[in-house]
This record gives structure tokens, sequence and C-alpha cells, in this order.
């Protein structure tokens, strides 16, 4: 199960927004129907081998899509490509109308796979995690209740996918999201669900930097210290670079606020 | 002494000049007639500079703020939806200026913005307008009307388990989002200025949070307005929470135009006031959480500043 390592899913600090901003996401702007590929998959996990970079997992999406036209391989087809396009409107810096074309791609993909296998957890994520980068890209809170919906059944499915990631997600949703009358923002619920990603997937970094970033907003700053020294302590050679080095550098500010 | 001098020497200069002019001495006349077009170059320039200035404000872009202590999020989250107010109110301000929005939440950068931006026009909450108002020269023109309510309230909560009957009686903090402009909210709830108070007003944008604080004893109460109050009383918290005390109705969010009075100023409250009548504004003023702006009531405004104003406690 390689392709976990990583998965590229860094859970979305949810802005606190001013606003109940609604935004639609448009249909997604890819080739209707690619031709059926056998063999995709095994494409595609080549293209996002770590290290990735935006080209190589561009051409994992398509190889992934291609793999998704073949019924027995649909719904690993569409999760994957979604987890492809999250990953390229997360770390791509594509311009705009890119990074927009790239998540409506993996809200079509993900929605997809959800449809195939709605008692499987990835679908779920993925969708979780690419309405979580529109509804950042777009400071629009219309999509927060699907994302958390979507979150809490990938993490009732299977918790441990993409290393603890359902309650990463979900921890950093609930902890940064406007509280009530806005949104349904929670510091308590995302530290306890931050907590039990650090518990679940301990040796992975990002759990640990995620709760020391929530720690630091709830003012629990000797804590939160701790949490970023595990985070950075901690192995990350089996990581995909370049999302380290983004967690990582918003560690390093966190670092600098905190002491 | 000095003025003698200075009168002297002003004497002379003047001499010479007019001297000159009866003078036949080429030299003389040469230097003259270049301090003339040299002071004829500085008005000039001074001319053009002045032309310049003029140009470049009318260039400028026309200013737009959201002040609103205490809400979530940062200027950069919401600059998305700053962009969209400001392009739609840019294409209805007379002479289609650029306009340009910008959120801001805490009352140190709602300072900076005013101080530098120019602004001619914001919506800002009640307890701002009235800490601001004089020294920023703030006109209420609009009220917002956010659910559709033309007025607010302001409540003090507590915890229901605990004896206390009056707010006197509180000690250690209260906490919440009106505490980011203390002196105003408290003025208007209890009738005095934050530093008259038995407790410490502490401002929070976590009103979740400080509730279940409020309940476990950690914080003395909670300060909230009448959206706040409702949502936190649809929550599982709110059966642990009474209210100690409630303002009477006070005027929403306003919409303010800063001093000097201009086409800006009075283009951007006349588009604002045409948003509830204009199909395509309504998700902008969704994401704006409000139904529209309608023009405040002079009477309204005047009552309130007066409470404010009388609340200011004992003067020295």
């Amino acid at each position: 199960m390689s392709f976990w390592r990583r998965s590229a899913i860094c859970p979305i600090v949810i802005i606190g927004l001013i606003s109940a901003g609604c935004a639609s996401i448009p249909a997604a702007e890819r080739p209707a129907s690619l031709p059926p590929a056998k063999g995709g998959i095994e494409r595609g996990d080549l293209f996002y081998a770590i290290p990735r970079t935006p080209d190589r997992v561009r051409q994992a999406a398509l190889a992934y899509e291609g793999a998704a036209q073949l019924r027995d391989q649909s719904y690993r087809g569409d999760w994957m490509a979604a987890r492809a396009y999250v990953w390229l409107a997360q770390y791509a810096q594509e311009d705009r109308a890119q990074q927009e074309k790239d998540i409506a791609s993996a809200v079509d993909l993900a929605r997809r796979a959800v449809a195939a296998a709605p008692d499987r957890a990835e679908g779920h994520y993925y969708l979780a995690a690419a309405l979580g980068l529109f509804s950042q890209a777009h400071s629009a809170i219309n999509h927060l209740n699907e994302m958390a919906r979507e979150g809490e059944l990938a993490a009732t499915i299977d918790p441990t996918i993409d290393h603890a990631g359902p309650y990463r997600l979900l921890g950093s949703l609930y902890g940064f999201a406007p509280e009530p009358p806005i949104s349904f923002g929670d510091q308590d619920k995302g530290l306890e669900l931050l907590r039990q990603a650090v518990k679940l997937a301990p040796d992975e970094p990002e759990n640990h930097f995620r709760l020391a970033q929530l720690l630091a907003a709830m003012g629990k700053r000797q804590e939160a210290r701790e949490q970023v020294k595990t985070a950075l302590y901690l192995d990350s050679s089996g990581n995909d670079p370049t999302e380290t080095l983004a967690w990582q550098l918003e560690a390093q500010k966190l670092w600098q606020t905190i002491n | 002494m000095s003025n003698g001098t200075e009168n002297r020497t002003s004497h002379r200069t003047s001499v010479r000049c007019k001297g000159t002019e009866n003078r036949t001495s080429h030299l003389t006349s040469v230097r003259c007639k270049r301090r003339s077009a040299v002071a004829l170059l500085m008005l000039i320039l001074a001319a053009m500079c002045a032309g310049d200035r003029a140009a470049h404000a009318l260039d400028d872009p026309v200013q737009f703020l959201i002040i609103q202590p205490g809400s979530p999020g940062s200027s950069d989250e919401a600059a998305p939806l700053m962009t969209r107010l400001a392009d739609y109110l840019a294409a209805r301000v007379p002479g289609r200026p650029i306009v340009k929005a910008l959120y801001v939440n805490t009352p140190d950068a709602a300072e900076r913005a005013v101080r530098t931006l120019n602004p001619r026009a914001a919506i800002v909450t009640l307890p701002y307008y009235l800490e601001q108002r004089v020294r920023h020269r703030l006109q209420a023109k609009l009220i917002s009307r956010p659910g559709g309510r033309a007025e607010d309230h302001y409540h003090l909560l507590v915890s229901s388990a605990g004896a206390v009957a009056d707010w006197r009686a509180l000690h250690g903090e209260v906490a919440g989002t009106l505490c980011f402009t203390a002196d105003a909210a408290s003025r208007l709830l209890f009738g005095r200025p934050a530093s008259l108070l038995p407790f410490h007003c502490q401002p929070t944008d976590r009103l979740l949070r400080a509730s279940r604080q409020v309940v476990s004893g950690e914080l003395a109460g909670l300060i909230v307005t009448d959206e706040q109050y409702g949502s936190l009383m649809a929550l599982p918290e709110g059966k642990s929470l009474k209210e100690l005390l409630t303002t009477g109705p006070l005027p929403p969010p306003l919409v303010v135009t800063f001093e000097p009075q201009d086409g800006a100023s009075s283009g951007l409250t006349k588009a604002l006031l045409e948003m509830k009548n204009d199909p395509t504004a309504r998700a902008l003023l969704a994401e704006l959480r409000t139904d529209g702006f309608t023009p405040v009531d002079p009477a309204v405004i005047e009552q309130v500043q007066s409470d404010y104003a009388r609340a200011a406690g004992p003067t020295k």
C-alpha cells in the first residue's frame, strides 16, 4: 500500500470566514471520456511515486482516469485521480484558473468514487479534501457541512487511511472553522480529533504539526511547542518532499510565533 | 531688535531690485531677471505639482472598509469576498472608479486602515462607531439588516448553575467578541465604561469555547449579540446558560462615511442602499450575511450616542 505514504492531504486549515460565503463548484473541465486503459492504475502509481512533481502528478491523474473507464477499476481509478487533482490543487502552484479546474476535477471524480462505492472510505475522504480546497479558494463556507459529513463518513469507515487522514482533516476543520453562528467550528472537538490522529498514527509528523497548530490557536503554547518539536524530529524521509516542505515551512513560522 | 534686522534686510533686497530697474548695470539686471525667472519657475512647478496631486487623487482607488472587531478570519482570507464586493460597488459608483474593499477584525488593524487608506465609507459595528465617531468624524448613513432584523440587543449570559443574580456581583473575566470594543459594549450594556466594571471584559472570537468555560466556571460570563445569543441557545451548551442582563434595542452594524463627504462616499452609500432591490446582489448580500441596507433613523442614532456619552462615568 505504498500509495498511502503521504498521499497529499495536508488537512486544510479552514479559513475563518467573515461571511456565509457561497460559491458553486463549476463543472469539471476534463476530457469527457478518456480511452479505457488497462494497467492505468500501475502507470498512475509510477507517475505518482515520490518525489512528486506537477507534471508527473498530472500524468498520474490522466492514467488513473483512464483506468477508471474500466468497470472493475472505476472506484480505484476515480479516487486515485481525485487524490492526484487534490495534490495538484494544493502544491502545483499553477495559476488560479488551473487550480480551480483541478479542484473541480477532484470534486467530480471523488463524487463518482463515492457513488460507485459508498461503503469505502477513500472516496469520502478525498471528496472532503476537495471540498475543503474549494472552500479555501473561494472564502466560501457553503460546502463545509458536506465536507464535514464526508470526512466523518471516511473516519467511520476507515480512520487509518492516509495516516489517520480523516481525523487530521476533521480536526483541522472543526478546530479552525468559524464557530456558530457563522459555521460549526468547535476547537474542543477539533482538539479531540487531532489527538485521535496522533494516537492512531504517531509516526506521521504532520499529525503532530496540525495538533500543534490548533494548540497554539487555543493558547496552549507549551504543548504546541512539544508537538512542533515532535513533528520536526520524526523521520519525514519517506514522504513527498514537496508536501513535507510545505508543512515544515508552516511549522517554522508557528515555532517563531509560540516562542 | 531682530524684527528690525529682518525689516532692514527685506528693505535692502527690495531696494536692490528696484534699483536695478532704474540702473543700467547689465550684470545686476541679469541677476534680478534670473531671480524672477527662478521665482516664476517655482510657481509653475508648484502649480504643476498641485495639478499632479489632484490628478493622483482622482486616480486613487476608492477605499471601502468592513470593520468588524471580533469577527473570525483575516483580511487575506476575506480578500476574495472583498474583491467581489469592490467589483460590485465599482460598477455602481458614478465615474466607475477603482474600488478596493478591505475586511479588518481588530481595532488595531482598523486604526491602521483608517489612518493609511483614506477610506470613503465602511460597514462598522455599533460599538466601533461609538468609540471612533468623533475621532474619525464618522457619519452614520445606513444600517445593515442581518437576518432582516432592524435592531440588535446585547446580552450578558452566565452559568445557570451559578447563584449570581446581579451582574455587579460578577468577578474575574467576562468574554465576548464585543469585548474587542469593550468600552462601548460596557457603556451600552452596563451603563458605565469598562474601566469601572467589577470584572475584566476579555475579547474572544471563540464563543462556543467561551460558553463552555462559563459553564465550567473558568469565565464569569459571556457578552453576546442577538445573533450570537440565538445560535448559542440552539446548542446543548445553551441549556446551561442563563441571561442576566440585556440591553434595549440597539442599531445593528452601520454603514458610515468619512470626512470629507464626497461623490465617492455618497456613491458607495447609494450603491449599498440599492443592493436589496438588485437581484444580482443577492448572493453578495448573503455572503455579507445581511438582507440589505436601509437608511438610519437619526433619532435612534442620536439616542444611542447620547446614552453612550451619558455612560462615560464620573469626570475628573
